[in-house]
């Protein structure tokens, strides 16, 4: 994990990673470590947050962070403004290529109280970015696939739920209702208004005056819709629950590749459970949690995104949204492999060809050596 | 189907459904108010097998076989088997649980329980704090206790709030104040914030409980609080 090293006033520096090049900082520094991982979080993705330091010193943030230290596969792309006119930035990660390359979609924290996710996002960019280069597999996934990954989604939310449990986005009401926010995964296209939802504007489950009203969901579609060819896969990532979701949250609409998605979510939940042991559930919403409409996930499959998944993280209700600090990295590591098992059975069936030249790669390479083992003989 | 009350509908569940999830979650809640502590917190690990039954005139039974254990004293997982009769009608009414608990995992916690007991019922004694776990997600060590006390006096709030469209944890502790200690058992005042998962609510408590080692966890008087409709700028 980066250790981003949150300083003191008295100095003219800036956040630096530990793990970069330490002679890129050329200041001195008296520095006291934040030690917290959640407030490492915060300041990792708002480094303007905790601190009174004048806006024309350069801050790096861990994003730019990425960029700046894997150029060749790293770029950012903003794709649109929360509510109070932050910009929503997703990462571009994947070798360069001259056509068009298939895509894998991940956002974490539209809901901004589920701290967790974000801190996933984030370890799952610096697991790919640390294995790319040695990991055949994962070479293989980076020359054939961009990863799009949008760390923090509902910036405003997340923000303000430092000091309590928000969830929504933070758009004022209307309509003469005093209360602020919506709902961000009930405002999508996706069966609007119809099921899981509550027209008042107080309502945690307040699915927005019309759909798209959360310049948010605005953004995640246009992005998906643009997209839509490239995109094989759509993750969004949550807490809490421990459950892998799938399509749809209306209790009478069946996705056309429910079984396949079932059986690649129960993988998936295999792979979970092979890390340290912790069960997460498969299922509809209406299945296993409750039924719900105008989410992002179903609105990916809605358009023709074939794997849709939402995944929700530790735990099961002892701590909540409060995770704590020693469960962080567990629940990371486990999803990860949860998730890299959806994103391999996904590339494996665009990219079969892939497979196959390994198979034939091994026979040949068989073939090879008792052909030189009889003559040998 | 049934008739007159006389033949009763009865359907299996999967386990791991939303209906089981939920029943279970209620089973949990009725075992912190009977045996949860500050230094004993149960819960409900896995539900095996679940079936429910509509008893025409009472309400919607649910029989569950399931797995518990007493998660803050490590103890090993007790299956057992309960019903849980969630009551018709138009107001609230906390569903009425049925198990036999003789099995159910109880170490011995009353060093823990005294020591704990003699230290906070000195006269000078006065407990405080706000946010537990913080934003930081810590809770200080000297705090535990008081939040798994928390946490078994909301379960008393848990399972009275309990129907089937319903899923209740205990998101945080708001605050604690320790009042006067009163017939030899310890006072607290707490605000709790209590999450429903199917309404994804916060809902604020106002608890009065008191605690002893040989009283055990009562909780004197509740309070539901408003929500607050702040109109506050975003910093």
């Amino acid at each position: 994990m980066f250790f981003m090293v949150l300083l003191s006033q008295h100095t003219t520096c800036f956040m630096f990673s530990i793990t970069a090049q330490l002679q890129d900082c050329s200041c001195k520094l008296r520095t006291t470590p934040s030690t917290s991982p959640w407030r490492r979080l915060f300041t990792n993705f708002f480094p303007h947050s905790f601190m009174n330091l004048p806006q024309k010193i350069l801050i790096l943030g861990w994003m730019e962070q990425m960029e700046k230290n894997h150029p060749d596969v790293v770029s950012s792309v903003m794709y649109g403004m929360t509510h109070e006119k932050r910009n929503i930035t997703l990462l571009k990660i994947g070798l360069n290529s001259t056509l068009p390359k298939k895509a894998i979609w991940m956002d974490c924290g539209i809901h901004a109280r589920e701290w967790i996710a974000p801190a996933f996002c984030q370890h799952f960019v610096k697991e790919i970015l640390g294995s790319y280069k040695t990991d055949p597999k994962m070479n293989e996934l980076f020359k054939n696939l961009d990863f799009y990954i949008t760390p923090v989604l509902n910036m405003d939310g997340y923000i303000y739920s430092w000091t309590r449990l928000w969830r929504k986005s933070r758009s004022p009401g209307s309509d003469g209702c005093t209360c602020f926010g919506t709902d961000l995964n009930r405002n999508f296209y996706a069966n609007w208004g119809m099921v899981g939802i509550s027209r008042n504007c107080c309502s945690e489950i307040y699915n927005g005056h019309s759909p798209l009203s959360e310049s948010e969901a605005v953004a995640v579609t246009d992005f998906l819709s643009a997209n839509r060819d490239q995109l094989l896969c759509f993750l969004t990532i949550h807490s809490y629950g421990q459950l892998i979701l799938v399509p749809y949250g209306h209790p009478n609409i069946s996705a056309p590749n429910y079984d396949e998605l079932m059986e690649v979510g129960l993988a998936a939940a295999k792979a979970i459970k092979a890390v340290h042991g912790v069960d997460y559930t498969v299922g509809t919403p209406p299945d296993v949690l409750y039924a719900n409409s105008g989410s992002s996930r179903d609105f990916a499959r809605l358009i023709g995104i074939p794997f849709s998944f939402t995944f929700e993280l530790r735990d099961k209700g002892d701590f909540g949204f409060k995770l704590p600090e020693d469960q962080i990295q567990p629940t990371c590591e486990e999803a990860y492999q949860g998730a890299m098992s959806i994103i391999n059975y996904v590339h494996d069936k665009t990219f079969p060809s892939a497979a196959f030249t390994v198979t034939a790669t091994l026979w040949t390479t068989l073939t090879a050596a008792w052909l030189s083992s009889t003559t040998l003989l | 189907m049934s008739e007159e009350g006389l033949v009763m509908t009865s359907r299996d569940l999967n386990p791991d459904y939303y209906e089981a999830r939920r029943a279970g979650n209620a089973v949990q809640h009725y075992i912190n108010t009977l045996y949860g502590s500050p230094f004993r917190l149960y819960s409900v690990t896995q539900v095996h097998k679940a079936r429910t039954e509509a008893m025409a005139d009472t309400g919607m039974k649910y029989f569950l076989e399931f797995s518990v254990k007493d998660w803050v004293g490590e103890s090993s997982e007790w299956h057992g088997s309960v019903e849980v009769l969630y009551p018709r009608g138009e107001t609230q009414a906390p569903p009425q649980v049925q198990g036999s608990w003789g099995g159910l995992p109880q170490l011995n916690i009353s060093a823990k329980e005294q020591e704990f007991y003699q230290r906070y019922s000195a006269a000078d004694s006065s407990v405080s704090g706000k946010d537990i776990p913080d934003s930081y997600g810590n809770i200080d060590r000297e705090m535990k206790p008081f939040w798994h006390l928390a946490r078994v006096a909301a379960s008393f709030v848990m399972l009275n709030e309990s129907n089937e469209n319903t899923l209740y944890n205990m998101a945080q502790v708001a605050k604690i104040t320790q009042l006067e200690t009163q017939d030899d058992q310890l006072r607290f005042d707490y605000e709790v914030l209590l999450h429903n998962m199917v309404s994804q609510e916060i809902i604020r408590w106002k608890l009065l409980v008191s605690w002893s080692p040989a009283g055990g966890v009562k909780v004197l008087e509740t309070e539901l609080l408003p929500r607050c409709h702040c109109k506050s700028p975003t910093q």
